[in-house]
């Protein structure tokens, strides 16, 4: 097994500076200001289009960006999440690396 | 500061002025015409058609530009989140080739199955929303060109109406008819502008089905019945899985 030295200094496993890298992905994503925010700024007044407000279609592009913006607000809270999860787990095998060597991997424990 | 109704997300109050503005370039427009068309008498009939179908039925562009640019951007950040996540979870010597173990497997089948598929639609919808406000953009820009032109032309053919005063007798009567031929003519590829812009319109009726579609398909990721959109139903799923993940033992180096 292939050990380098993490992000933190640290000599880690291969496979755990890429399980670091995924995590650091999915905190660092911020959907809310690359996409909630923005989606929330594009409302348009009905002003802006009298002829298509008679057709429904002002009414469909609001109720686009409304689910729009829920989702992304949805997405961006299930990307944290998911990210803390997976730098729990690089965590854990960062500190079981630091005390059992690189090669620490534990489908070996109680075997 | 918004005006509830008249400004607010892209409309800011810089382009409530502008709208102004147009507003009173379409209506400068039509009066020009108006006055160049006199003495014949059909000033008050160029007014009429200026002020209550051309001013209402041309509003600017630019917000619609701007939701294009936005909603574009917004896709564009959508596919690259998905794209680095894919290649996290997927690629080789990412967590997939790295990883094995039931909270390994539970990770990856989250990000595979529920995640990327529900950035997918969220993608997709962004980019139905700039495709409907780029094509109203376009719409509108061309209903304004189109208008200014025929403005243009009914105002030199007024002008060249102008010459046949200098007839005696007739000519001050050859001059008007011309001038109500123009007007006529005028109003009428007005009409026909407006009637065009409405039926690009009524054709954005598919890109509203698209938008709908697009929204389906967003309720299906975002759903725990499949059906009925709920933006917690992702976060609900992810914790279905959690405590598989939280597990060390389950993440094993391939």
């Amino acid at each position: 097994m292939q050990a380098v030295r993490g992000g933190s200094g640290m000599e880690v496993s291969h496979n755990t500076r890429q399980l670091r890298a995924a995590a650091r992905l999915l905190i660092d994503a911020d959907v809310k200001t690359k996409v909630t925010n923005k989606v929330a700024d594009l409302h348009i007044p009905a002003t802006a289009w009298p002829l298509m407000a008679a057709f429904g279609t002002a009414s469909t592009y609001g109720n686009l960006r409304e689910t729009a913006e829920k989702a992304a607000g949805g997405l961006d809270t299930v990307v944290q999440a998911l990210g803390r999860t997976v730098q729990g787990i690089a965590s854990y095998y960062e500190r079981m690396e630091s005390q059992y060597g690189t090669d620490f991997d534990s489908a070996d424990v109680g075997s | 500061m918004s005006i509830p109704g008249i400004t607010g997300g892209v409309v800011s109050d810089f382009d409530a002025a502008g709208h102004t503005t147009q507003a009173a370039a379409v209506l400068l427009a039509g009066m020009t015409l108006a006055g160049v068309s006199e003495a014949s008498g059909a000033s008050a009939v160029v007014y009429l058609a200026t002020s209550t179908i051309a001013v209402p039925n041309l509003p600017p562009s630019h917000p619609f530009n701007e939701a294009n640019v936005k909603w574009t951007e917004v896709a564009q950040s959508l596919r690259d989140l998905r794209n680095e996540l894919d290649a996290a979870v997927n690629q080789r010597a990412a967590v997939d080739a790295s990883w094995s173990g039931p909270g390994a497997d539970a990770f990856c089948a989250y990000a595979n199955n529920t995640l990327l598929p529900a950035i997918d639609k969220l993608a997709a919808c962004a980019d139905e929303a700039a495709q409907t406000c780029g094509a109203i953009r376009d719409t509108l820009d061309l209903g304004l060109i189109i208008y200014l032109a025929t403005v243009a032309a009914g105002i030199v053919l007024c002008i060249i109406a102008n010459y046949y005063n200098s007839i005696p007798l007739v000519g001050a009567f050859i001059a008007a008819m011309l001038k109500w031929i123009i007007v006529d003519a005028w109003i009428f590829s007005v009409l026909y502008t407006i009637y065009d812009m409405l039926n690009t319109l009524l054709a954005l009726q598919q890109e509203q089905a698209s938008m709908e579609e697009a929204m389906r398909q967003l309720a299906t990721v975002f759903s725990t019945d499949g059906s009925k959109f709920d933006a917690a139903a992702l976060e609900l799923m992810r914790r279905e899985v959690e405590s598989v993940m939280q597990d060390p033992s389950g993440w094993n180096k391939s």
